[in-house]
């Protein structure tokens, strides 16, 4: 479905992407693991079209991605391609949750109710609000109603429950199992990694890719883990007697 | 101007002469720079929704939006930061 091929991007003279290959098929869920500023929002973005890297081939559906084909098949491309950004202010700018929802049906002229898809996503008593005055976790419940609405193909969720409490968190695992899209997760949660994803691509500081595979392959990997930040050594005390040993947490 | 004045001129060299007006100076680009971060992602999440000529009611509410998300993260770090200097004992 997507192919990137010796991706390089970088911005104001720094690497943000480093010779970047990987390829994902239809159906795949594929979490993508890494310190802050490894470069898995910029990587995110480049697969969303939303910037263009400045060497190497991007490729969705067998077309090469680039300004020139954007400017024919932007419609479709975008139809297919939702993008969750990591603060979903940046995407809700409509006067109510009703008008946003209807913005994005009336944008790409698609079929569907605001009621039945802000029912969906539990925002119907949201619909009359400003966005500017919604909670974080209701803010990216309306984005999440948003990027849903176009029934993409390809879903790209940065840090998509960093603003949802645990009760939020559970239903949107559920609904996102359910929905069988394909899609890429950055995350720094490692149980939400476990739960979504059936792959793992880890990035390290270097901002190249340093693990392509099984995630349960990478969780057993205590050398990968530490190269790609996720996984840290601290003190603990039991009783009288301290020691430090390694641990895996779930940073959000 | 501000991003051009800072990129040609080392402002935090020129303020060396005192130390509370290069930590303020400090303080104020760190948050430009971030403000300029969030400001590209506003953009490309708009990218992002649109694929029509934005109407200008939208591009209205749009620059508003973006607008009052700015007012507000500034007013919060501005109090934020007064917090951290008095701590820091900057004033009483």
């Amino acid at each position: 479905m997507i192919k990137l091929e010796n991706i390089y991007y970088s911005y104001e003279d720094e690497i943000v992407l480093d010779n970047i290959n990987f390829h994902i098929n239809e159906g795949e869920s594929v979490v993508l693991l890494g310190n802050n500023g490894c470069g898995k929002s910029t990587l995110l973005k480049l697969v969303a079209g939303l910037i263009y890297p400045q060497k190497g081939l991007f490729s969705y559906e067998n077309e090469k991605i680039n300004k020139a084909y954007l400017k024919t098949h932007n419609k479709a491309f975008r139809k297919d391609v939702s993008i969750l950004f990591q603060t979903p202010d940046t995407m809700l700018f409509n006067p109510t949750v009703y008008d946003e929802i209807l913005f994005t049906i009336e944008e790409f002229a698609i079929e569907a109710d605001v009621r039945t898809i802000a029912k969906e996503f539990q925002i119907e008593h949201l619909l009359d609000k400003s966005p500017l005055k919604l909670s974080g976790g209701e803010k990216q419940k309306v984005a999440f109603a948003v990027i849903f609405a176009t029934n993409p193909k390809l879903l790209l969720l940065d840090e998509p429950t960093a603003n949802l409490d645990p009760k939020s968190t559970g239903w949107f695992i559920d609904f996102l199992l359910d929905k069988k899209i394909t899609t890429v997760i950055s995350t720094h949660n490692l149980s939400l990694a476990y739960e979504l994803g059936n792959r793992a691509i880890a990035m390290n500081e270097k901002h190249k890719i340093i693990f392509d595979g099984k995630i349960e392959e990478l969780f057993q990997n205590k050398e990968l883990l530490l190269e790609a930040n996720l996984m840290h050594k601290h003190k603990h005390a039991h009783k009288d007697v301290q020691h430090s040993h390694f641990h895996i947490h779930n940073w959000n | 101007m501000t991003l051009f004045v800072s990129s040609k001129i080392n402002l935090i060299k020129a303020v060396s002469f005192s130390s509370s007006l290069q930590f303020l100076l400090i303080a104020t680009l760190t948050q430009i720079q971030s403000f300029v971060k969030t400001f590209e992602d506003f953009k490309l999440a708009l990218k992002s929704r649109t694929v029509n000529a934005l109407r200008k009611k939208d591009r209205k509410n749009f620059i508003s939006s973006m607008f009052y998300f700015f007012l507000k993260k500034s007013l919060h770090n501005s109090k934020e930061r007064a917090l951290a200097l008095k701590a820091r004992g900057f004033f009483d």
